[in-house]
């Protein structure tokens, strides 16, 4: 595999990964700070 | 436009990375995950005339109730039906339907709302809303366990795990909607059900636009399919319609419902009973903490438990969810009476994550079963088994603890024989699946290893 090809793969893969990981993770980071109730 | 979706014009080139399908289907699960996070429109909805409070001519919550339920009954009728058009159609195909399908249900939710007919909302969310939901939901196992044959039950965890996380996504941002849109003389439903619609459609056109599958007869490097007896695992395949000819499918609808009726029963009554159990120590938003701490759990075991069964095989997987799940249920009572409030959290903590975990690890091992030919339709068939434990669930909660607390029983205890009715169920899974064994020859009848 290229170097070019290599890096349009890492970028794309990015992309795909960032597109549900960053909705997750704000999910995640929501969910979490009202869980935090339960400890206080 | 239409060829674009075509089965074959989904073909993946010799270069593609399957490391980009799971993506693709986390695309469509975390958006009908959002299913989960529907009862926060509960309280909006029931004062749509009267804003602040409640008015004559306002929805009933139980009148509410009824578009949640309309949906998972939809799904599974959609999954089961609906089965065989995705095997057929293929995987950009199924996800294209189910984006139409769910973003146009809350399109005409919203019109529903807006027009205050419940009857529309029944048909916009709960109809095709749950018609979106049954062909999202089976649309990228197969593709996921044609990319990953080595790992299956990690793929469809991975894509499973995000139905469970859709629901931490879908709340805060419908809360937020509301919030931007709300005026004096709306709640802003509408205007949410909107933006959810059309937001939820492109954000599942990602895996429409990026779902591939794998060449006829590909293969990761380095591994060779073989059957094992001793794991349950077949190299042949057994069509849909045999398929539903064998005790084994029933031993696993019956594990499913059993898995999802105790899950949903204690997950009902999660927020209840932690207040009941730890009266004066646990306030309502501390509740509401431990209800969102449960759904990170849940979400968590999806990926956790069938990512694990890969090694420890799908049977003894299910073993530990059944034996150790009944334990922990029926111990779950005494945490409360010794007043440990972190030992409870822990317990109901890995009850939820096995719960999701036998949601997540059985198209892995229907494809154990029965091969991976045609494993969406039989999937889309056993999720049935989700509808029938959606109505099962909360009605036996209900009924029990309303029957016991007029019979004099006081509310904490009420909740302990509800743990123990549910660890009773999980030992009748338990049972199913010891019985579990080899489908006989007799039903290999599909052709093996069929383009996904």
């Amino acid at each position: 595999m290229s170097d070019v090809s290599r890096s349009r793969l890492i970028l794309t893969l990015s992309v795909a990964w960032a597109w549900v990981g960053v909705p997750l993770a704000w999910g995640i980071a929501q969910t979490l700070g009202k869980a935090l109730a339960l400890f206080e | 436009m239409l060829g674009f979706l075509d089965r074959e014009n989904t073909v993946a080139p010799p270069t593609f990375n399957r490391w980009l399908v799971p993506p693709a289907a986390l695309s469509i699960h975390l958006a009908i995950g959002q299913a989960y996070a529907f009862s926060v429109f509960n309280i909006p909805m029931s004062r749509l005339i009267g804003i602040d409070a409640p008015a004559p001519g306002d929805w009933k919550l139980t009148t509410l109730g009824w578009i949640f339920s309309t949906a998972i009954v939809c799904l599974g009728l959609s999954a089961a039906f609906g089965g065989t058009w995705v095997e057929r159609a293929g995987p950009r195909k199924a996800m294209f339907a189910s984006a139409a399908f769910f973003g146009s249900g809350f399109l005409l939710a919203a019109l529903g709302v807006a027009l205050h007919n419940i009857f529309v909302v029944y048909l916009g969310y709960g109809v095709l809303g749950g018609i979106g939901l049954g062909l999202g939901y089976v649309s990228p196992v197969k593709t996921l366990i044609s990319w990953f044959p080595d790992r299956p039950g990690m793929a469809t965890g991975l894509a499973i795990m995000g139905f469970g996380g859709g629901a931490m996504i879908g709340s805060p941002l419908s809360v937020a909607l509301m919030d931007h849109f709300k005026s004096p003389t709306s709640l802003g439903v509408a205007e949410t059900f909107v933006c959810l619609g059309i937001g939820y459609f492109v954000f599942m056109l990602w895996g429409v636009v990026t779902v591939r599958i794998p060449p006829a007869n590909w293969r990761p490097a380095g591994f060779r399919p073989m059957s094992d007896s001793r794991r349950l695992i077949s190299s042949e395949s057994v069509s849909a319609a045999d398929a539903i000819r064998t005790p084994q499918f029933y031993l696993l609808w019956a594990m499913l419902f059993l898995n999802v009726t105790a899950g949903i029963g204690v997950l009902g009554q999660a927020s209840a009973m932690i207040q009941e159990m730890f009266k004066g120590r646990i306030s309502a938003p501390a509740a509401a903490g431990f209800v969102g701490l449960l759904s990170i759990f849940n979400m968590a075991g999806r990926f956790i438990w069938s990512s694990a069964s890969d090694y420890l095989g799908r049977k003894p997987t299910y073993m530990i969810y059944f034996a150790l799940g009944s334990v922990l249920y029926a111990l779950t009572p005494s945490t409360g009476r010794m007043g440990s409030v972190a030992l409870f959290v822990a317990l109901y903590g890995v009850i939820m994550s096995m719960y999701g975990g036998g949601f997540a690890t059985i198209p892995a091992y229907l494809a154990d079963m029965f091969g991976r030919a045609q494993v969406s339709a039989i999937h889309g068939r056993l999720l049935t088994a989700w509808s029938a434990a959606g109505v099962a669930g909360p009605v036996l909660v209900n009924y029990l603890r309303e029957y016991q607390i007029e019979h004099g029983v006081a509310a904490a205890d009420s909740y302990s024989f509800t743990m123990y009715l549910m660890a009773a169920l999980l030992i009748l899974g338990c049972i199913c699946n010891y019985f579990v064994q080899r489908v006989d020859p007799k039903f290999h009848t599909a052709p093996a290893g069929s383009p996904a």
